[in-house]
């Protein structure tokens, strides 16, 4: 019984094997700015977008972490994507927001300048993101994603924190 | 109406038959009759006359005293207007069934009693034996029901003045009892429940003879039949629970009758033959039904958990984790069933077991007619609970089904290997008839009625159960219908339609007061408390929702704007707001917590239970039943701490004769405390019995291959070698405990309430089991501090004062940290700004404030910025994506919305020793 299950699956997944990368990556993407740039989040993983609030710093943690929220009673951390990836910070404005994204099977906030808008991006218009030499790390980023003149970085949530850094981030703690 | 002549009309039919027609006729009129309906009830009046008649010419006397009875009760019933008609027709129904079974030669004394209403219609003296139902229907409902509420708090009184008295002598707590068994008797006699009031006043008796020594077992007994019995009326349904046992108890006559044990059947060689119809033999069942209720749902919850892991089982009998999940499983069952004195559950899963057992070691594998048998084990398990659940909730005392015998020996054969019998076993006992066959034979229809009904029933594709459209047609009565189908699973077997048609039967259990009630008066309004299960994922929504609201309503009542433009209207409006949200949020941080009260009591009479099968001497206390705990841990912890309480009491302490021997006490002690301590809630089993020997531990572990002969182990790492699978040291393995299973368990659901156990042990002189539990959402008193522009919450417990330190007060140790003096003692200080790298907090000690905090033995001082209050707060996990901080026990929400971190004293401890290293010695 079980098998024949999972033989019916495997089925359309070998099929799609040769162009799984590009297939997997064409849908909707929401965009937001971060010092000028535009970037993506797969549609999937946002939960939610909330305005700017009072976020509890947690001491000794790295300084990527900005502290916890209150979401709806529940606390999560907040990230700011900006000292992630080794921008300035600068002041919170009526714009800066919070989207809240499922990775790792965490619920987690972050911090961007401003966000834009939900669009459909088709795998055409999808391309691998161009390697910088060893030295980069570029994994995050699922492709870039062209649309009019404008090239926007698509993020892959998960890698952003990788589960290294999570599980280093876990080892903080205890002293 | 029209049914009703066809009915009356079928009647007639009937009645020229014999006296058990006429019985089923006035049955069948008596269910069609309308209290309101004078007509036809002068109907019933004239049928019980002719059957008096009858009865007179060929039937003992008592048949035809008791129709004549019940038609002139029913007489002057319809004369007197202001009479209850509805309840006489009660106990007319229940006056028919006795009718019923004498006419069919039953002589069961519960079945063929006559309700006493009848007696007090002149009716000669009913027969001896206990009676069936309430006694008196007249008294006050309301009234009914408080005294049956009381009784819940009675009984609890009553067996912990019982337990006490079984410690020690003491003349207070025997005084307490008897005016707690006086009242009862009281109380009962104003309301007519004769048989408390007899009991009580037995109790009183036995209580009195100067000769006996007080059994504590019989006193125990007694409370259990109460509960019962209070259980019952609570239910307005006649007692299931037999008087006399208990009477006789308590006049000294041992009652060996109390449990009838089903195993004895399973040694026996030759089974039940086959052809005749299989006694079924009842069980009498002497446990407290709370406990009993609790096991039902845990045992359901096992055998659902059991099936699935057989489905994986069967199709990987190597998965070594599914095995072991299906073996923790029979295991639970079995110790739970023990000590519940369900010995012929308690069998079967033995067996079970034993066969799980020696797959586990790796004898053989769990396939074909093996893994067969342990699937009908669990089939079997599933309907011995739902029977035993509709004991809890019908008592009527449950059947061993007398497969149960066979299916123990076919395990047995199966787990020696004898496969081949099984075929022959299983041959023997075959017999199987048809329900609509059982029916007739026992006289509850007539063949025609079956004929037309079977008719029915093909030429309808979409055809229910026979029984249910039997049923439905008034050709017999749904307690025919379930007795035949009890019948009809006894000679084997139709597990599928047995239980479907029994919950049928049991959703519309009393058609005839359905019918006769009409007019919409309640009587079952003396329901004693209900519950509800409700998914704990909601109830946390529910809390945070409610916290939200809370914190809504004081950002909107605070508004400058607002206070600004206060109306008095508006301003009393806010404050009924405030109060309404403030209800809401006691009412739902309430609804988690409970005390560990419940399952503390528990372990008392567990205690107690082993201490008396193994003959020995065992002194419980416990301490800290008051301790608050989240809901879902409370539900979760009843496994682990019974196996561990269990283990205490059967293999921690010795018999007498050991004590003697090493010099210790003959009575052993076993300590079991609750107490919170560094944001977690422990619980700590103690006992002063042999230890655990290591060396002992160690040699099993190598010979189990768990650990290497040359391993180098720490004392703790060789304690925890219990907790695995399998693993045990006992000799040999009882029907409580022995196979090792029971550690794995509790470490399992420890672990999965993310707690930690742990063992102390001291060769000779005992073990103490520790639980650390967190407080998911357990709520602390926690001081609101400010450090450096942000608030923290530290709990109050690990609080030992606050003060503003002078200058005298600190010193310097070069190079290594400060100290405070406080009234003579040095302690290390620790400045909170600089531990967590707050930039603005405040530098100066003589501005700042000092915190002395304590956890176990050691102080320190924590220098913060500013006190700003205390408040009780709900403590929620900090995300997992934040990692775990040792000095942070979790996070708060803050009136205004915002959060709160929760320090944990001995973490932020630790924090400060790995970050200053600073002598705490050198005091110089």
């Amino acid at each position: 019984m079980a098998e024949n299950v999972m033989a019916i699956e495997s089925v359309p997944r070998v099929k799609g094997a040769t162009d799984n990368r590009q297939h997997e990556r064409a849908g909707k993407y929401l965009t937001f700015f971060l010092a000028g740039e535009e970037y993506g989040l797969e549609i999937l993983k946002v939960q939610e977008i909330i305005g700017m609030m009072g976020v509890t710093p947690v001491p000794r943690t790295p300084k990527f972490i900005r502290g916890v929220i209150n979401l709806r009673g529940k606390v999560i951390p907040i990230i700011e994507l900006r000292t992630k990836f080794e921008m300035d910070t600068v002041e919170y404005t009526d714009e800066t927001c919070i989207i809240v994204v499922q990775t790792h099977g965490l619920q987690m906030g972050i911090i961007v300048d401003k966000v834009s808008e939900v669009m459909d991006i088709p795998a055409g218009d999808i391309e691998d993101s161009p390697s910088f030499g060893d030295e980069v790390r570029t994994d995050y980023i699922l492709g870039i994603g062209k649309s009019e003149d404008r090239v926007k970085i698509l993020l892959d949530i998960d890698k952003v924190l990788s589960n290294q850094e999570l599980q280093d981030l876990q080892r903080t703690g205890s002293v | 109406m029209k049914r009703t002549s066809v009915n009356l009309r079928k009647d007639n039919k009937l009645s020229a038959v014999d006296v058990s027609g006429r019985i089923a006729g006035i049955a069948q009129a008596m269910i069609l009759a309308d209290s309101e309906d004078k007509q036809s009830l002068a109907e019933i009046v004239a049928q019980f006359e002719t059957l008096a008649q009858a009865a007179a010419r060929e039937n003992p006397d008592t048949l035809a005293e008791a129709a004549s009875a019940a038609a002139e009760l029913l007489r002057n019933a319809l004369a007197d207007q202001s009479s209850d008609v509805a309840g006489v027709l009660e106990t007319l129904s229940r006056t028919l069934s006795a009718m019923q079974a004498i006419a069919e030669g039953s002589t069961d004394p519960r079945l063929t009693t006559f309700p006493s209403e009848l007696g007090g219609q002149g009716l000669p003296a009913p027969q001896k034996g206990p009676k069936a139902g309430i006694s008196s229907p007249d008294f006050d409902d309301e009234i009914f029901s408080m005294f049956l509420a009381e009784q819940q708090n009675t009984l609890q009184e009553l067996e912990a003045y019982v337990l006490g008295l079984e410690k020690s002598d003491n003349p207070e707590a025997e005084r307490a009892l008897r005016r707690l068994i006086h009242t009862l008797k009281g109380e009962a006699g104003v309301l007519s429940l004769t048989e408390i009031a007899t009991l009580c006043h037995a109790v009183e008796d036995y209580l009195d003879d100067p000769e006996r020594l007080v059994s504590p077992d019989c006193l125990l007994g007694v409370k259990d039949w109460l509960a019962r019995a209070f259980d019952d009326y609570a239910n307005r349904r006649p007692i299931s629970v037999k008087l006399d046992d208990i009477l006789t108890s308590l006049r000294g006559a041992s009652p060996e009758s109390a449990a009838t044990p089903a195993s004895d059947e399973a040694n026996d060689d030759l089974p039940v033959p086959a052809g005749k119809p299989a006694q079924c033999e009842e069980i009498a069942i002497d446990a407290d039904p709370t406990l009993l209720a609790d096991f039902i749902t845990e045992a359901r919850e096992h055998i659902d958990a059991v099936d699935v892991h057989l489905l994986t089982l069967e199709n990987d009998p190597r998965d070594e984790e599914a095995l072991n999940a299906v073996f923790r499983a029979f295991h639970t069952i079995k110790g739970v069933a023990g000590f519940l004195n369900l010995e012929y559950i308690g069998t079967l899963a033995h067996e079970a077991e034993t066969l799980l057992g020696s797959a586990q070691k790796g004898e053989h594998l769990l396939t074909g007619p093996r893994i067969d048998v342990v699937f009908d084990a669990n089939d079997m398990l599933k309907i011995l609970i739902e029977d035993l659940g509709s004991v809890v909730a019908g008592g009527e005392a449950p059947s061993v089904p007398p497969e149960l015998p066979q299916l123990v020996q076919v395990i047995v054969a199966v787990t020696q290997g004898r496969e081949d019998e099984v075929g022959r076993i299983a041959r023997l006992n075959r017999s199987n008839k048809k329900l609509g066959q059982i029916l007739v034979d026992s006289g509850a229809v007539n063949e025609d009625d079956l004929t037309v009904a079977l008719a029915e029933q093909a030429a309808n594709p979409e055809s229910e159960l026979l029984g249910n459209y039997l049923v439905r047609q008034d050709a017999v009565k749904p307690k025919d219908v379930a007795q035949a189908l009890r019948h009809q699973r006894g000679e084997l077997t139709d597990r599928r339609q047995a239980p479907a048609a029994g919950v049928e039967h049991a959703a519309k259990a009393s058609p005839p007061a359905e019918d006769r009630s009409g007019g919409g008066t309640e009587r079952r309004g003396a329901k004693v408390r209900e519950t509800v299960r409700v998914d704990t994922d909601r109830l946390d929504l529910l809390v945070d929702t409610i916290g939200e609201l809370v914190i809504a309503e004081s950002m909107i009542t605070q508004d400058p704007e607002i206070l600004g433009h206060s109306s008095d209207r508006l301003m009393s409006n806010l404050r009924n707001l405030r109060k309404v949200s403030r209800e809401l949020q006691e009412m739902g941080t309430a609804m988690r917590m409970e005390t560990l009260r419940g399952v503390f009591q528990k372990m008392a009479r567990l205690v107690r239970d082993v201490a008396k099968k193994a003959g020995k001497k065992i002194n419980f206390e416990l301490y800290g039943e008051d301790t608050e705990l989240d809901r879902t841990v409370i539900d979760r912890i009843g496994d682990p701490l019974i196996h561990m309480v269990r283990n205490a009491a059967d293999h921690g302490i010795e018999t007498p004769e050991e004590r003697r021997a090493c010099g210790k006490p003959e009575e052993g002690s076993v300590q079991l405390r609750a107490f919170h301590q560094g944001g977690n809630v422990h619980i700590e089993i103690q006992d002063d019995g042999h230890g655990l020997d290591r060396d002992v531990l160690r040699a099993k572990g190598i010979e189990r291959g768990l650990i290497g002969r040359e391993d180098k182990l720490s004392e703790t790492d060789i304690y925890n070698l219990i907790f695995e699978p399998g693993f045990s040291t006992a000799k040999k393995v009882t029907d409580i405990s022995g196979r090792g299973v029971g550690m794995d368990v509790v470490r399992r659901n420890i672990e999965a309430l993310r707690g930690k156990v742990g063992i102390t042990s001291e060769l000779g002189c005992g073990s103490t089991f520790r639980m650390t539990l967190p407080l998911t959402l357990a709520i602390i008193d926690g001081l609101v501090i400010k450090v450096g522009g942000q608030r923290f919450i530290i709990p109050v417990l690990s609080i030992v004062e606050s003060l503003r330190p002078t200058a005298e007060m600190l010193s310097t140790v070069r190079g290594k940290g400060e100290l405070l003096n406080i009234r003579g003692e040095l302690l290390p200080l620790f400045r909170m700004g600089r531990l967590f790298e707050l930039a603005d907090a405040v530098d100066d000690p003589a501005r700042a404030l000092v915190i002395v905090l304590q956890s176990g033995s050691r102080r320190i001082g924590l220098m913060v910025d500013e006190l700003i209050g205390q408040q009780q707060t709900v403590i929620k996990s900090l995300s997992q994506a934040v990692g775990r901080k040792e000095y942070i026990s979790g996070a708060a929400i803050m009136s205004d919305g915002r959060v709160g971190l929760i320090l944990d004293a001995d973490g932020l401890m630790k924090l400060a020793e790995t970050t200053y290293v600073p002598s705490f010695t050198g005091e110089g």
